[in-house]
Order: C-alpha cells, then sequence, then structure tokens
C-alpha cells in the first residue's frame, strides 16, 4: 500500500477521524451513564422513601381503623345501637 | 573501520540505554521498599479509603392480609446501630473527645453498660449496640458521625389486630423469621431475597460509587389470608367477656366457611400483644384451636348417629328406652343426667342420651363408626399447614369392648381439635361434602368428598335444628334456623376425671336452610357456677352467630321468629 497515494491518504484521514469520534463518542456515553446511574440512585432512594412512608401511613391507618377502636366510638360518642329485632323489617325479592 | 568504530559506540549507547532501566528499576524497587515496609501505613489507609465492598440490598418480609387486603402483619423499616469497637475506641483515645458520653445519651443506654459492652468485646469487628431504634433516633446518630458506629437498615414486624389476631398470626424474631404461628407457616413465602451490590466505600464507611448489582433483592410475597378482621374482633370480644363473666381459664372458638372450608376466624383468650417482646406469657401463645386435644364429649354424638345412619342399622322413627336413665355395661354404668324414658333418635341427641346413644351405635360393628369419623377428618391433621398442628387420636374399640364403643359414641376415649370438630360440623352442614381446611383465601370452587349421604346429612340437619329449638335454645339467633349441638366434657386430672372441671362446648351451623357458617366454641373450665354447653357455650355461640350473619349480610330464613318478635314486643 503506497501511503503517498492521496487515495490512501484520504482513508488514513478517514480512519484518524473515525478514532476521534469515537473517542469523544465512549466519552460522551460514560458521562451520560454516570448522569443516568446518579439518576437512577436517586429515584431508588425516593422509591424506598415512598414505600417506607406507605407502610406508615398503612399503619396509621390501621391503627386508627382497628375494630376495638370503632366499636367504641360508635357505641360511647356517636351512640350507636344495633336495632332490636322488633325493629328490623326484612324485605323480600 | 567504519563498521569497527560503529560497533563501539553502538555498545556504548546500548550500555547507557541499560543504565537508565537498571536506575529506573532500581528506583521503583526502593519506592517498593519504601511503601512496603518503611511506610506500610500509608498504603494501608489509602487501601481502606478505597474500598471496595459488597454490601446486601435489604428485601421486605410480605404481608399478611386478611381475606379483604386489610393488613394483618406489616412490615416497618427501622434501623440498627452497630459498632466496630475496636475503631471506636482508637478514634477515642485519638480524638480525646468524651464520644462515649454521647452515644449513651443518643441511644439512652447507661454509660456504665455501655462501657461495658463495649470493653468486654473490644476484639470483635462487629456488636449490635441497639436493635430497632425508631428513625428519629437513627438519624440523629447518623448525623453526628460517630466513629466506628453503622446504622443497618432492618425490618419490624407490626401486627395491626394486635391480640385479637395473636396465636393465629404469631410473630417473627428479631430476625424477621416467623417463628410462631401463620407467620412461621408461610415464613417461606414471606421472606424475602436479600439482594447484594458492589459499591467503593470512603474511609467513614459511606458509599461514594455503586459499581454493580450483584444481585436484585427481590421482596417476600404478600400471602391474602381466607381470615376477615371485623369476624376475628367479633369472636375475640364474645370470647373475652364470655371468659369475664364465667370465670373460665380460657376460651376459644373457630368459624369456618360451609362452601369453601376456608378459616374466616379462630380467636384464644387469654390473648398477648405480638406488637410487644416483653409480652409473652407461656400461656397465652398456643392457639388452643388447632394444637390442644380435647375429648370431645357429646357434640361427637352426632356423628355416631350419623354413622348409625349412614350404614341404615337405625331410622329417624326409631324408638329407644332409656329408662331408668342408667344402663350397666359389664363392670361399668352409662349414665344420664335425668331419666328421659322412651326416645326416638331426635329426641336422643335433644336430650344428649349416654344411654340412648349407647343403643344405637351398638348396632354398628366398632370400625364401621370410627371408619365413619375417619373420614370426617379425626384422628389425622386438617393439613392446614398451621405449625404445631395435632392429629388427636382415634383407634378403633375391640369387638367385645361393648364399654368402649359406647363412651366413644358420646365422645369419650378419643381426642381431638376444635378445629377438626368445626370442619366435620362444617361437613354436616355442606349436606356431606368435606372440603380441605385452609388459611388461603379460596378463588375457585375446592375440591369436595362426599363422606355422608345427602339424605342422612338432611335428616341430622333437622335433627340439630331440633336439638337448638329445645334444650339448646340459648343459641338460638332471632331471624334464623340454627343447628347445633351442645357439649360439657369433663376434664381429665392427674387422677382421672375431675369432679368440678369442665369444658362447655357448642358445636353447630347457620343458617340452617342453607348453612354458611359452622362455628364451634369452647369454654375452659368456667368457674362461675354453670358448666354445661348449652348454658355457657351456647349463648357466645349465639352472639358470634348473630354477628357474623349480619356482618356477611345474610337474608334472614325464619322470619316467623323475627316476627314472633315483633309481635311479643
Amino acid at each position: 500500500m503506497n501511503l503517498l497515494n492521496p487515495i490512501n491518504n484520504g482513508f488514513l484521514i478517514l480512519l484518524w477521524v473515525s478514532i476521534l469520534s469515537t473517542g469523544v463518542g465512549i466519552a460522551y456515553s460514560t458521562h451520560q451513564s454516570r448522569l443516568l446511574e446518579n439518576e437512577l440512585q436517586l429515584l431508588r432512594k425516593e422509591k424506598d422513601a415512598l414505600r417506607n412512608q406507605w407502610t406508615q401511613l398503612l399503619l396509621e391507618q390501621s391503627v386508627w381503623a382497628t375494630d376495638s377502636r370503632v366499636d367504641t366510638l360508635a357505641r360511647q360518642e356517636l351512640n350507636m345501637v344495633a336495632p332490636e329485632n322488633s325493629k328490623i323489617v326484612v324485605i323480600a325479592p | 573501520m567504519t563498521t569497527y568504530s560503529k560497533k563501539v559506540r553502538l555498545n556504548w549507547r546500548i550500555y547507557f540505554i541499560l543504565g537508565l532501566f537498571v536506575l529506573a528499576s532500581l528506583i521503583l524497587v526502593i519506592r517498593l521498599v519504601d511503601l512496603q515496609v518503611i511506610d506500610q501505613g500509608f498504603l494501608r489507609t489509602q487501601g481502606d479509603a478505597r474500598m471496595m465492598r459488597t454490601i446486601g440490598m435489604a428485601a421486605y418480609r410480605g404481608m399478611l392480609t386478611d381475606r379483604n387486603g386489610e393488613p394483618l402483619a406489616v412490615s416497618a423499616p427501622v434501623a440498627s446501630l452497630w459498632m466496630n469497637p475496636s475503631i471506636f475506641l482508637e478514634a477515642e483515645t485519638e480524638t480525646q473527645k468524651n464520644t462515649l458520653a454521647q452515644l449513651s445519651r443518643a441511644l439512652d443506654i447507661p454509660i456504665k453498660a455501655l462501657q461495658e459492652r463495649i470493653h468486654t468485646q473490644k476484639n470483635k469487628e462487629f456488636v449490635y449496640l441497639k436493635r430497632q431504634v425508631n428513625p428519629q433516633v437513627a438519624q440523629a446518630i447518623e448525623e453526628k458521625h460517630f466513629p466506628g458506629v453503622y446504622l443497618q437498615n432492618e425490618f419490624r414486624r407490626y401486627y395491626p389486630a394486635a391480640e385479637v389476631t395473636a396465636q393465629l398470626i404469631g410473630f417473627t424474631n428479631v430476625d424477621d423469621q416467623g417463628q410462631e404461628g401463620l407467620e412461621l407457616g408461610f415464613n417461606k413465602r414471606l421472606t424475602g431475597r436479600q439482594g447484594a451490590k458492589q459499591v467503593i466505600k470512603d474511609r467513614l464507611g459511606n458509599v461514594i460509587e455503586e459499581i454493580a448489582v450483584l444481585k436484585q433483592p427481590q421482596d417476600g410475597e404478600d400471602v391474602i389470608l381466607s381470615l376477615d378482621r371485623r369476624l376475628q374482633y367479633l369472636l375475640y370480644r364474645e370470647l373475652k367477656s364470655a371468659m369475664l363473666v364465667n370465670q373460665a381459664k380460657a376460651a376459644s372458638a373457630v368459624l369456618l366457611d360451609v362452601d369453601t372450608g376456608e378459616v374466616l376466624a379462630i380467636a384464644n383468650v387469654p390473648s398477648f400483644n405480638p406488637n410487644n417482646r416483653e409480652d409473652r406469657p407461656q400461656e397465652a401463645l398456643r392457639n388452643r384451636v388447632i394444637t390442644d386435644l380435647l375429648e370431645p364429649g357429646s357434640v361427637f354424638k352426632t356423628l355416631s348417629m350419623a354413622a348409625a345412619l349412614e350404614n341404615k342399622v337405625v331410622k329417624p322413627g326409631d324408638k329407644f328406652e332409656t329408662a331408668p336413665g342408667y344402663m350397666q355395661v359389664g363392670r361399668n354404668t352409662v349414665k344420664d343426667i335425668h331419666n328421659y324414658g322412651e326416645l326416638d333418635l331426635a329426641g336422643i341427641l335433644q336430650h344428649s342420651s349416654n344411654v340412648g346413644i349407647t343403643q344405637v351405635v351398638w348396632n354398628l360393628p366398632p370400625y364401621k363408626l370410627v371408619d365413619l369419623l375417619r373420614a370426617f377428618g379425626f384422628g389425622e391433621s386438617t393439613h392446614s399447614g398451621f405449625p404445631g398442628e395435632r392429629e388427636g387420636v382415634l383407634s378403633v374399640p375391640k369387638e367385645k369392648d361393648k364399654f368402649g364403643l359406647a363412651t366413644l359414641s358420646f365422645g369419650y376415649g378419643a381426642s381431638v381439635t376444635l378445629i377438626q370438630l368445626a370442619d366435620a360440623y362444617a361437613t354436616l352442614a355442606s349436606g356431606g361434602l368435606k372440603k380441605p381446611v385452609t388459611f388461603l383465601k379460596v378463588d375457585k370452587p375446592p375440591k369436595t368428598e362426599r363422606v355422608l349421604s345427602a339424605k342422612v346429612a338432611e335428616q341430622l340437619n333437622q335433627m340439630l335444628v331440633s336439638v337448638v329449638d329445645s334444650g339448646a335454645f340459648r343459641a338460638k339467633v332471632a331471624g334464623y334456623t340454627v343447628a347445633g349441638k351442645t357439649g360439657t366434657v369433663r376434664k381429665l386430672g392427674e387422677h382421672g376425671y375431675e369432679e368440678k372441671r369442665h369444658m362447655a362446648i357448642f358445636a353447630g351451623f347457620a343458617p340452617a336452610s342453607k348453612p354458611r357458617f359452622a362455628l364451634v366454641v369452647m369454654i375452659d373450665d368456667p368457674q362461675s357456677g354453670g358448666y354445661y354447653g348449652g348454658v355457657i357455650a351456647a349463648p357466645v355461640f349465639s352472639q358470634m352467630m348473630a354477628g357474623a350473619l349480619r356482618l356477611a349480610d345474610i337474608a334472614p330464613d325464619a322470619r316467623t321468629t323475627l316476627e314472633a318478635n315483633a309481635n311479643g314486643n
């Protein structure tokens, strides 16, 4: 291969350019992947935090809705009673 | 000549280059010695400072929920604090700061106790300081950056229904592994798989870069149980008041779905709060419904009757003479409470006549009775998957042992669990179709097995309704037809059957015209006077059944009783 041949020279330049561009490309994509990795971390943290909060809320809700508490509130605060049998009207279909 | 001088010059250049190489490698060797031998510490600290570590990624333990998705056991994140004592002690002597006092304050552990703990374990690299601290404390400690003190994320189990489901759900240990109850039974499904990731940590142990996730953490599975939290509470509330009123030692109840074989609720008193690790009274831990054996007593008579009817040795209209209220069998006596005279089959169940049922089963070869009891599930586990479930004992009386057959027919000489009893009554209720007992919510119709002909089941259904209509009227529920049988069992003590210690039992189902629920109630050792199943257990049964039917929105099938009540008032 004659390197002084202008055609081959053009080929060499082409190679140089592609090496350079892939190099820059690698640097760029690495940077991008770091950024995305970082974002993933943040999102994971957020997911964990949200899940923790959900658990806390679930527990809080179920504590407020404890049957014994509802029972006491219904009977004492709201003066609710189960209807007597004589006051139940059954509507048959 | 030119070639010679050229050679000399060449040699000189080679030696120069070689010399340079030697010098360079010498410098490298000197640096190596310097780093490895003379200034060892530098590399070590640098190495420690840039550490690649594999750390665990926590996985959640699955939730246990009731059939409607109400949580019964939930894992919430908490932090545990651990320490590397050597790092801590080194840092303390170096900085001369009184970190120990600060730490003791932050952790609320007396300084002396803390000091002792650290010093006795100072050669270890991992010592728990406090497990499962609340998030605020953990954050406060993290912010202070105590040397050698680290946080580890863990989970703590919470039980929103607390004592209502205590023995049933069970609990986990501090390492989040099931120890008792369904937590243990479903431990495998509930347990998540910890993940692992590779990270680079800095000197303080903070993660500065994540290299790779080696294994994704896998959360445990959520398990939807067959239980209903509201029914669970209903049973618990009624049992608790019954135990108080009757000054009983304990009480248990189990409610099954007749159509699916699902366990809807199981309650036991006394109970405990599973959220409090210190509150674990040994007496309250057992799920008596499943792990305790008892002699079933009179509630067994229904099944003896079933065996006799199924084998066509008696007909419902047949009459048996029970006068004078007792019967000599060899050296033993079978006794009734009163002299009931002549009784038909329904009458025998209504009055719970031992003499009557004895005559009925004597028409049967002993193995026929035992075969039917086995088919109903006695003497073997229900395969519900509940840990510690007992199978009970059931053996065939010898051909000549007339008394043995008699006692078995009224429920002595065999031991059963309450869940087996409930299962048997559910089978009767569903017209003789036995379904597997399960703690998991059932979506599709279960596999059923016919153990009793529909005709006999219907005859027994009517007899059991007549039992509630007459003697066991306390089990009635206004608006509904109820079928059931009472039982009063004398407890076995050290010297045989005890005179004054009983178990009052009521087993039954409702509505009798189209059964939905099978319920068994047991009150252990009532001390307030009465002890008969029909007096002590039947009213509790009635309360529970009334509540369950109302909660399940089941239309009354005996409107006449409602109307009669209405007119009466």
